[in-house]
């Protein structure tokens, strides 16, 4: 009987527990982490590293749960039913962006985006052996024999295949001088590449940087402002020529469930930042070659809003030269 | 090479290593003996453990979780027709017949000792070829994929058993399956009428249904059929004998997978298919196939072992995942702040060298758990039909939810058990429906892609040698059963 008032009592407690959560500073409670991806990927790796250092920061249990499936839809149904409390927080990558313009379920106004984590510039890649040396020698190559050249990358539509379609109008190529073959990730299409399949890929360094330290790749041009601090040999866009918005990279940031106070984002967002300081996460980052790129709410938001801007804008183009 | 073997097996050596090894076997007997979890799954779960962990015991305990659970996967095969992962799919072609005539107990020991033994050759030839490798895999592009797939496919004529019609229509269902997604070249939405399917029906789901689930609802219908006696499982010596008559099959199903699990993406159920078809094309009595006959399941399990070892081969060479099991040890490695890549061998030569002796080190651990447990798992088959099927339906759903926590699975897997069940009372084999399964996605995209990079010249895709060398495999496999009955008559 003294089991069952003990039992009774607990139920009780709990049911007052979450009440009272609310009362508190954030976060308050256990924190949910929904990811979009399964596990042991580069993106879960990270998501858990940084789970590892919120739990300390925060002292609260951050479980991470993977929630894979529909190129992220799945992970927002489950977002989507979740408190807006600020303790259901889900990973987000540019992959989300193509999904919508698949789906008619979510959209960009379906979830709130809190802050960005990192982000991961475009390169292009070619096989040591291929006589490219640079980016001008592609341009040059492809247009002496229209449709000899193929470049490999993820997916359509894709942040990949936008950055491509930038590069390939900042080149002023015609539709065919290079085919666009889309690979279900982008480390299929740097393999195909380095195995001679496809003469270029649309890459990331991490992906590319052993190939071209065992000297069988190499990197013709990165998309980004500056040069990378682990390539400094290979120019940028804008260095060798072809200007293109350089805001266009790859980003992996945290978003959370539709009407999210913006007091509780920030609150998340400010231990975020935090914690993206840390020795271990930093020491991460360098070693998984991302480029730190913390956003706090307002600016990822804007910041997403533009990318998707960007999506549309390419899909429609690429839609009427079909 | 051998000062490298040297320092690796004084690292493997250590307390902490041998109980990661040993616990790394268990945990992939668990993992690959359920429905549903797979060794990738487990090797995933066990990942954040691995923050803590030392490299050396953390890669060997996902080392040895890949290579047991890819033998563990054939027990539940079987024993009730429920392959435990993809690939023991076609173990449960002839192992749950021979489980049904009462030999589970021969077929189970029949079954570890090709596994241990396509284990060992393709152990070997990794340890002799991990770094030769690199450039078969590196071959393969999309035109060589294409014709992989259809060589894969063409072994519709040799896998089906009985009516060439009846396989053809299976083969036509399950492509037609696979179409259901997003189109993997344009982006654009192919029956995707809820957003759950957006990637496609999840194939894991799907073959359970087709297997387990069909084969609870056949076991309600028979409930009151007295159950065969468990005949006497053979000792440890007598399995070791048991397997000398099928030593070429051994070899070449060994072969088949190791050189199969090299080609990234291309992996173990491909290899089993593929090294059970040319066992059936080869045997002088190809009828019995499908029917219990025990050279199926050598074919089967020593092809799915060898391709463990195979999918290997590319990682330690180039960094680049030949499975997704292999995927997962990447990200393994990387939390190790190691670079898995070309450089590996030279760098960290300790990592590539551990993983070997932890592979000939797990090998006779695995093998025995196996032979002993035998006699242990063939009591399943005592159970009394209404309870087993209440069991195998409960342990289905469990492992569908569990492969995605979600209920989306259990409902693949209720909908292809009765599909699954359909057919079977309709003589159609599920053999074709795997086949379409596993290559149909591969067929189409890689053609797809060829075609762009070829701008749509169909004789460049096929003007590859490699390419070229397959389809003229293929059209002979294709043929060569015709060939053979004219010859009969």
């Amino acid at each position: 009987m003294k089991n069952c008032k003990t039992a009774f009592a607990t139920a009780l407690l709990s049911l007052a527990l979450p009440v009272s959560a609310t009362a508190q500073a954030y976060p308050g409670g256990d924190i949910r982490y929904v990811l979009h991806v399964e596990p042991g990927g580069a993106t879960d790796v990270m998501a858990r590293r940084l789970a590892e250092q919120l739990q300390k920061s925060l002292n609260v249990n951050v479980i991470v749960e993977n929630r894979s499936g529909g190129s992220g839809a799945r992970q927002m149904a489950q977002l989507s039913r979740a408190q807006p409390d600020g303790l259901t927080i889900g990973s987000v990558t540019a992959s989300h962006l193509g999904m919508f313009q698949q789906s008619g379920q979510f959209n960009i106004d379906s979830v709130e985006w809190a802050c960005n984590l990192v982000l991961e510039p475009y390169l292009l890649a070619v096989r040591a052996d291929s006589g490219i040396d640079s980016l001008d020698d592609l341009v040059e190559q492809a247009k002496a024999a229209p449709g000899s050249v193929s470049v490999a990358g993820f997916g359509e539509a894709s942040g990949g295949h936008v950055a491509w379609l930038m590069f390939d109008e900042a080149a002023e190529l015609e539709k065919g001088t290079i085919n666009w073959v889309p690979y279900n990730s982008v480390g299929d299409a740097t393999t195909a590449t380095l195995g001679g399949h496809n003469t270029v890929a649309i890459s990331y360094i991490g992906l590319v940087k052993q190939h071209v330290e065992a000297g069988t790749m190499k990197v013709i041009g990165i998309m980004s402002d500056t040069r990378s601090s682990i390539m400094p040999d290979v120019p940028t866009y804008a260095e060798a020529g072809f200007e293109v918005d350089t805001r266009w990279q790859q980003f992996r940031g945290i978003i959370v469930p539709e009407n999210t106070p913006v007091e509780a984002q920030e609150a998340l967002c400010a231990v975020v930042d935090e914690v993206l300081q840390t020795p271990e996460l930093q020491a991460y980052i360098s070693e998984a070659d991302l480029v730190p790129g913390y956003m706090p709410p307002a600016q990822f938001t804007d910041f997403v809003k533009a990318q998707e801007e960007a999506t549309k804008t390419w899909l429609t183009r690429l839609g009427q030269g079909q | 090479m051998i000062e490298n073997f040297i320092q690796a097996l004084g690292l493997v050596f250590t307390i902490k290593v041998l109980l990661a090894l040993v616990s790394g076997v268990l945990v992939g007997y668990f993992v690959g003996a359920m429905p549903g979890l797979t060794s990738s799954i487990g090797m995933a779960l066990l990942i954040p453990f691995t923050f803590g962990m030392e490299p050396i015991p953390a890669i060997v305990m996902m080392v040895t979780i890949y290579m047991a659970a890819d033998y563990s996967a054939g027990i539940p095969a079987i024993l009730v027709n429920a392959p435990g992962q993809p690939a023991a799919a076609v173990t449960a072609f002839d192992g749950f017949p021979m489980s049904q005539r009462g030999e589970s107990g021969k077929a189970l020991n029949l079954s570890i000792m090709a596994s241990g033994a396509g284990a060992l050759i393709s152990g070997l030839l990794l340890v002799l070829s991990a770094q030769l490798m690199a450039s078969a895999a590196l071959a393969f592009g999309p035109a060589e994929y294409f014709a992989l797939a259809v060589v894969g496919l063409s072994l519709i004529g040799v896998l089906s058993a009985g009516s060439t019609l009846k396989a053809v229509i299976g083969l036509m269902f399950g492509l037609v399956v696979v179409t259901i997604g997003i189109d993997p070249i344009r982006g654009s939405e192919r029956f995707v009428v809820d957003y759950l399917l957006i990637d496609g029906i999840p194939f894991l789901p799907a073959l359970i249904g087709l297997f387990a689930l069909s084969e609870v609802f056949v076991m309600l219908e028979t409930a009151n059929q007295k159950i065969m006696p468990i005949k006497h499982t053979p000792s440890a010596s007598a399995s070791f004998r048991a397997l000398a008559p099928y030593k070429a099959t051994v070899v070449r199903s060994s072969l088949i997978g190791y050189f199969v699990g090299v080609v990234p993406g291309a992996g173990a159920s491909i290899a089993s298919l593929i090294s059970y078809g040319v066992a059936k094309n080869l045997s002088p009595t190809k009828d019995t196939f499908g029917t219990g006959n025990p050279e199926g399941i050598v074919a089967s399990e020593s092809a799915n072992n060898a391709a463990v070892s195979g999918a290997l081969a590319p990682l330690l060479s180039l960094g680049i995942p030949g499975s997704a099991s292999a995927a997962v040890l990447i990200g393994g490695l990387t939390i190790q702040g190691l670079q898995p890549g070309p450089l590996l061998f030279t760098n960290n030569p300790e990592i590539p060298y551990s993983i070997f002796v932890a592979l000939f080190v797990g090998l006779p651990i695995m093998v025995v758990v196996g032979l002993f447990g035998a006699r242990l798992w063939v009591q399943i088959t005592r159970i009394p039909r209404p309870i087993i099927a209440t069991i195998v339906a409960s342990v289905s759903m469990l492992g569908s939810y569990a492969a995605a926590n979600h209920t989306f699975e259990m409902m693949v897997t209720a909908i292809f058990g009765v599909i699954g069940y359909v057919l079977r009372r309709c003589d159609i084999h599920p053999a074709p429906i795997v086949l379409a399964l596993v290559l149909g996605d591969m067929l189409e995209a890689n053609l797809r892609r060829a075609m762009i990079t070829a701008n749509d010249n169909f004789l460049t895709v096929l003007s590859q040698p490699i390419t070229a060398v397959l389809i003229a495999l293929a059209v002979l496999v294709l043929v060569s059963p015709m060939l053979g009955r004219r010859a009969a008559k």
